[in-house]
């Protein structure tokens, strides 16, 4: 009886890995439709430091980070990000490009570095289609911003491999430029940091081939690690320490200790393994607990993980099994840096396991077609039939999965469906409520929109008094029902919870402290600016800051400043079509008819986005304006 | 492009289709979940 052929065995290189990463285009290719949502507002669209390259120097230093700059600390994705606005603006579509051509390139780096390391051709193709299509990875291709892990992982794979032609040829260059990808990896984000030991435990379990002498080694690890110092002492020099959260609320351990978060996040980590086996109950949002050692769900997640321990050192003994223990241990050090021992803001989330679920590829691969070749032997089916299933599966819910990243209304509807007893989920959704009822045009779905932004905003208070959403949620509601001292009030208890991010309080104060009955308008006015100055040295890059210190001068009738802040507001963020008109009004107001022109002509492009209706009303303005000055002798 | 090569490429288009099929059931799902918003709102 001859060998079984398998459907890649002749197959050439290059459509060997074009079927894959085709596929894997395929199934993240709905997302080029999809617009911004999650943090991209804050990190990319309100992100004024991108809009100009000649500010990047500013990231070798404290400024950027004193800026309040987001992700000041990963100074590679913000170069990228600067280069993707600097070379695509803000096409939500083209973004989305960018995020699923980052994830082909990973894939591909997957494939190929196994078959450098000497995978056979059925686990490099089995895997690599895996780790394309695995459905987990949906909010890390879906969300813009989460581009990071994806930059990460391709930049930290391409070091890898340049490590990996250095232990064949021991050439300089290579290790020089596997240092530098490592540190830019690093750069991008810290949590590939465990991929020098990755690659070391790769070569000295050598799963597919003869071990490699242990001095043909030392150079190429040896650069690899200084890749990640460099960047950890960058942090620790630069940054004033390598925790970029310091004590902030927003990590749970600060609040409640790191036993019970650490316990909890072993739970959290078989739910991930579950998840990349499964991919059942993936959800944008997951709320952050506690837990004891004691539980029986954490006591399962320790047996289970200690049991995998028990069986990569046995494994690992001599060689038996140096496939089993590599996949075990690469997954253990790649899930590491988010196994919450280190402070993190969210404590699971599903893009976490985006590069530690390679190993897991690999393993699944091989079980897969181990499965599949006992299922051939007992009922004849074909070997490949268990991996075809499992490739089908994850796919369909990739594409089910991603579907809930479209818009920020349908991520946070779901977000609650999955997570509800999330306060930022229903803080949000509250929010977003608010904000509906700023544009409902038809009264009669006031009412019932109140309703439903009071019901969140309660939820969210109840499920957590000490995050600010909820207050921030209360506030934004009550001044929707222009209640001003209740917003103020609300706001001033946001502010005080606030750790990230404060000028969005500070510029709610300053609005609403115009509006406070009952305080002497000097008091109230004086108030407002400070508010503002505040959140203008606290913030000096967000728009917003400068757009509505120019709305609050142009009220209060100071128009030179009102048009200095219109400007660098449009300067920080040229797509606002609000900042636009706002300027232009204002030259309308001060009778210049031919600067509001001028304006008017220059920033057609971003007024495409306006609604018409305001659009048109604003020229109606502009031509009266000029028929007023042609009338006049 | 060869045979083996087209045959293999096939199973590719093959696992696209498969996909597409079972993508639009979970994304069904999906829609379900904003139609019961909805529901809810209006009453």
């Amino acid at each position: 009886m001859g060998e079984r052929v398998e459907p890649w065995d002749g197959v050439p290189q290059r459509w060997l890995y074009g079927g894959i990463l085709l596929l894997t285009a395929f199934v993240f290719g709905s997302t080029l439709s999809f617009g911004f949502v999650y943090d991209d507002h804050w990190t990319l669209l309100g992100n004024g430091f991108l809009r100009d390259l000649s500010n990047l120097p500013m990231l070798l230093g404290r400024e950027a980070a004193v800026a309040g700059v987001p992700d000041a600390f990963r100074p590679t994705l913000v170069v990228f990000d600067a280069a993707t606005y600097a070379l695509l603006g803000l096409s939500p579509a083209a973004h989305h490009i960018v995020s699923v051509l980052l994830h082909v390139l990973v894939t591909g780096l997957v494939g190929l570095w196994l078959a450098r390391e000497g995978a056979p051709r059925g686990i490099v193709v089995t895997a690599t289609t895996l780790f394309g299509v695995l459905a987990i990875h949906g909010e890390a291709v879906a969300v813009v911003s989460y581009r990071e892990d994806l930059l990460a992982a391709a930049l930290g794979l391409g070091a890898l491999l340049c490590a990996s032609a250095s232990v064949r040829s021991n050439a300089w260059p290579r290790l020089l430029v596997a240092c530098v990808l490592m540190a830019l990896a690093c750069g991008a984000k810290l949590s590939v940091a465990g991929l020098p030991l990755v690659w070391l435990a790769m070569k000295a379990l050598s799963p597919w081939g003869t071990p490699v002498p242990r001095r043909r080694l030392l150079a190429p690890t040896a650069v690899l690690l200084v890749g990640v110092a460099v960047v950890l002492a960058f942090r620790t020099v630069v940054l004033d320490g390598l925790d970029p959260y310091g004590a902030s609320e927003r990590v749970f351990a600060h609040r409640i200790g790191l036993a019970p978060v650490v316990a909890a996040s072993a739970q959290i980590h078989l739910g991930y393994l579950q998840q990349l086996w499964l991919p059942r109950a993936l959800s944008p949002e997951y709320v952050d607990y506690g837990a004891s050692w004691t539980d029986p769900a954490t006591l399962c997640a320790v047996l289970a993980f200690g049991g995998l321990l028990v069986v990569a050192v046995a494994a690992a003994r001599g060689r038996r099994a140096p496939l089993v223990a590599w996949v075990i241990i690469a997954g253990f050090i790649l899930a590491g840096p988010t196994s919450n021992l280190a402070p993190m803001p969210n404590m699971r989330a599903d893009r976490f396991v985006y590069l530690s679920s390679a190993p897991v590829c690999v393993g699944m691969a091989v079980a897969l077609l181990r499965a599949g070749t006992w299922l051939h032997r007992r009922w004849g089916l074909h070997p490949l039939v268990p991996w075809v299933a499992m490739v089908v599966l994850q796919g369909s819910v990739a594409q089910g999965v991603t579907a809930a990243y479209r818009s920020d209304s349908r991520l946070w509807q779901i977000a609650l469906r999955r997570a509800p007893h999330s306060a930022r989920g229903h803080a949000i959704v509250g929010e977003l409520l608010v904000g509906t009822l700023r544009e409902q045009p038809d009264p009669r779905d006031r009412p019932l929109l109140l309703v439903r932004a009071r019901t969140h905003c309660a939820m969210a208070m109840h499920y957590d008094p000490a995050s600010p959403l909820p207050h921030l949620c209360a506030a934004r509601l009550a001044a929707a029902e222009r209640n001003w001292t209740r917003s103020h009030a609300s706001f001033e208890q946001a502010l005080q919870r606030m750790s990230t991010r404060p000028e969005r309080a500070r510029l709610a104060l300053a609005s609403t402290a115009l509006d406070l009955p009952g305080v002497p308008y000097e008091q109230r006015v004086r108030r407002a600016f400070e508010a503002l100055e505040r959140a203008r040295r606290e913030a000096p890059y967000v728009a917003e800051v400068f757009a509505l210190s120019g709305r609050l001068r142009h009220r209060l009738g100071e128009p030179d400043g009102a048009a200095d802040d219109y400007a660098r507001a449009s300067d920080l963020h040229p797509e606002r079509w609000d900042v636009v008109m706002a300027g232009v009004e204002l030259q309308l107001d001060l009778g210049h008819t031919a600067a509001a022109s001028q304006q008017w002509n220059a920033a057609a492009a971003a007024l495409d986005e306006a609604p018409p209706g305001r659009v048109q009303a604003l020229q109606r303005r502009i031509d009266a304006a000029r028929r007023l000055q042609s009338d006049q002798p | 492009m060869n045979r083996i090569t087209r045959k293999y490429l096939a199973l590719f288009v093959l696992f696209g289709m498969a996909i597409a099929v079972g993508g639009m059931a979970c994304i069904d799902t999906t829609n379900e979940l904003d139609r019961d918003d909805e529901t809810d709102g209006a009453t």
